[in-house]
């Protein structure tokens, strides 16, 4: 056995481990479970919203997308940037919510702000819709690392299942608390790591970032540039837009806003993130010292590209700590979403639309049955593999944008949004993003008299554009109903 | 303050065209994602000169926020 998987395995072994003693001195009802009591304090809050920013996602998904496409990447970047100047606004608003009306999940946050609770179970299938591409994408990476982090000792397929069967079985037994303890372990892991490989990756290669870049834009004229098709300017800022406007709207981040003790602690945060979000140039960094050095990765393969590099930059045991590293970041988000997931099917699907009689212990139980269930279908998606891992997150944060008109109009005094409107706004928007997706429609193909500087514009904000447009229309048709209720209700 | 919020939109986001060249490179990056690198920066001193001046930042401790006004 070489010395690279050894290690990935022993850190296999400690993250289950870890997993499996966080449960220790508490009893795990539905509170507990999922939410992890509410009593985490200040310091894992932000662990749980930074633990957006440094998933398998930016680790392989990231360079991969800077090698496969360059400067299209730079709207990670962006998008974490203005989503948190988003949320300095929105997350106290939902914080306040959450807690007047003593909320669990994003589905009821729904339920409550628009008194319906077929609005509830509509976004909690599509929440739950949207993250299984997010667990995917979490499997694959970890599949990709480890096989070529063990150079083949591992397969790509026996990896997925052993990462699936830790994560699965963590998080039946400890809830969300399993994956905190693994969380601060993987946070401190990845920020070295990542640190580390862009700075002496370029160095190494090149003799410095500078002279990288310059290596790279004379090999490649234009790489490091928007190109005029494809991931345009128009592209990147309608990405970064909606990307902004969705990062919140994710059900397991959204419910994280619910763990802080007052609001001004999630205003901190979200000045703060920008500063922490900036570790990212040291991802794309090694992503672009990947370009000449592992030429010829093609299609999905683009996400191979960090890691091959250190297969070949550094020694076993070492590939073996960074293939660790991405172990640990594929299975924390991992089993927050599966958590997140798991939670919502028996709470906002089962207890809301079957069965109202359902007892919290059902509920629980049937939650952690539901985990292998929701991990057998992303394991079977991860290993027909074809989509990068960007392209799975952009699908996923397609789906959940579309909560965003609903979340915002419910805080302004009068909501012009009725239920209806909302409930056919996310209908419309998510099936337009749903059918564009499946049959790989671009803008260009469905609209040809755009003008030419349009037709890369994002499908998802199109997509929000016409959930706004329904939403407005339908809500147009349902309001004067309402307004005459509450006129006779308040006796005017 | 929410006009405040809109300057680092408007500087990312409408900027990014006119710069969508890699030379010169600032700092050795590329001018795009120099760009980009340099309004993380100002969004954080932004959204800072934004927390020191909210209202709802200054109430008392003890003093719950959400029932102050606000705006």
């Amino acid at each position: 056995m070489s010395v690279a998987l050894l290690i990935i395995l022993l850190a296999a072994a400690c993250a289950l481990l870890l997993g499996l003693a966080a449960r220790r001195g508490h009893d795990m009802d539905l509170e507990q479970w999922s939410v992890g009591g509410r009593s985490f304090g200040t310091m894992f809050v932000f662990l749980l919203l930074a633990g957006e920013i440094y998933t398998i996602f930016s680790f392989l998904g990231a360079s991969g997308f800077i090698y496969g496409h360059g400067a299209g990447a730079y709207y990670i970047l962006a998008y974490l940037t203005l989503n948190q100047v988003i949320g300095y606004w929105l997350l106290p608003l939902v914080w306040r919510t959450a807690r007047r009306e003593h909320l669990v999940s994003q589905p009821q946050f729904f339920v409550r702000q628009y008194g319906s609770p077929a609005l509830g179970i509509l976004v909690a299938v599509i929440a739950v819709a949207a993250m299984i591409p997010y667990v995917v994408l979490q499997f694959t990476g970890l599949g990709i690392i480890v096989s070529i982090a063990s150079d083949g000792a591992m397969s790509r397929a026996e990896a997925v299942w052993l990462g699936a069967a830790i994560v699965t079985t963590y998080v039946m037994i400890s809830g969300l608390r399993g994956a905190a303890w693994n969380a601060v372990i993987k946070d401190v892991m990845i920020l070295v790591t990542v640190v580390f490989l862009g700075t002496y990756l370029p160095v190494h290669y090149y003799g410095g970032i500078a002279r990288m870049f310059r290596a790279i834009d004379h090999a490649k004229p234009g790489f490091l540039a928007f190109p005029t098709h494809g991931n345009s300017v128009i592209w990147f800022q309608t990405t970064v837009l909606l990307n902004a406007m969705g990062g919140f709207m994710w059900p397991h981040v959204f419910s994280s806003t619910f763990t802080a003790r007052g609001e001004r602690i999630l205003r901190r945060n979200t000045v703060i993130m920008p500063l922490y979000s900036l570790m990212l140039l040291f991802v794309f960094f090694a992503g672009f010292a990947a370009i000449l050095q592992v030429p010829g990765l093609q299609g999905a393969s683009i996400d191979l590209a960090l890691i091959k590099l250190c297969a070949q930059t550094f020694p076993p045991w070492f590939v073996g700590v960074i293939g660790a590293t991405g172990l640990l970041t594929a299975l924390v988000p991992g089993a927050v979403l599966l958590t997140a997931a798991a939670t919502m099917l028996a709470n906002d699907l089962y207890r809301a639309g079957v069965s109202p009689a359902a007892s919290n212990a059902a509920v629980t139980r049937l939650a952690r049955a539901l985990v292998p269930a929701i991990a057998a279908v992303a394991v079977f998606f991860a290993l027909r593999g074809g989509a990068t891992i960007v392209a799975m997150l952009l699908m996923g944060y397609n789906l959940v944008t579309q909560f965003f008109p609903a979340v915002v109009f419910s805080f302004t005094r009068r909501n012009p949004v009725t239920s209806q409107g909302a409930f056919c706004g996310i209908l419309g928007g998510t099936a337009a993003v749903t059918a564009l997706t499946l049959t790989n429609t671009s803008l260009a193909e469905m609209l040809p008299f755009l003008p030419a500087s349009l037709r890369d514009m994002n499908i998802g904000l199109a997509a929000l554009i016409l959930n706004g447009a329904v939403t407005a229309i339908v809500s147009a048709a349902t309001r004067p109903r309402l307004a005459a209720q509450e006129a006779d209700g308040m006796g005017v | 303050m929410l006009l405040g919020s809109a300057v680092p939109f408007l500087g990312m986001l409408g900027g990014i065209g006119f710069v969508n060249h890699a030379a010169p490179f600032v700092l050795g990056l590329p001018l795009p994602l120099a760009w980009i690198t340099i309004w993380v920066v100002l969004t954080f001193a932004v959204m800072a000169a934004i927390y020191a001046l909210d209202p709802a930042n200054r109430a008392a401790p003890g003093v719950d926020p959400s029932s102050a006004p606000r705006q």
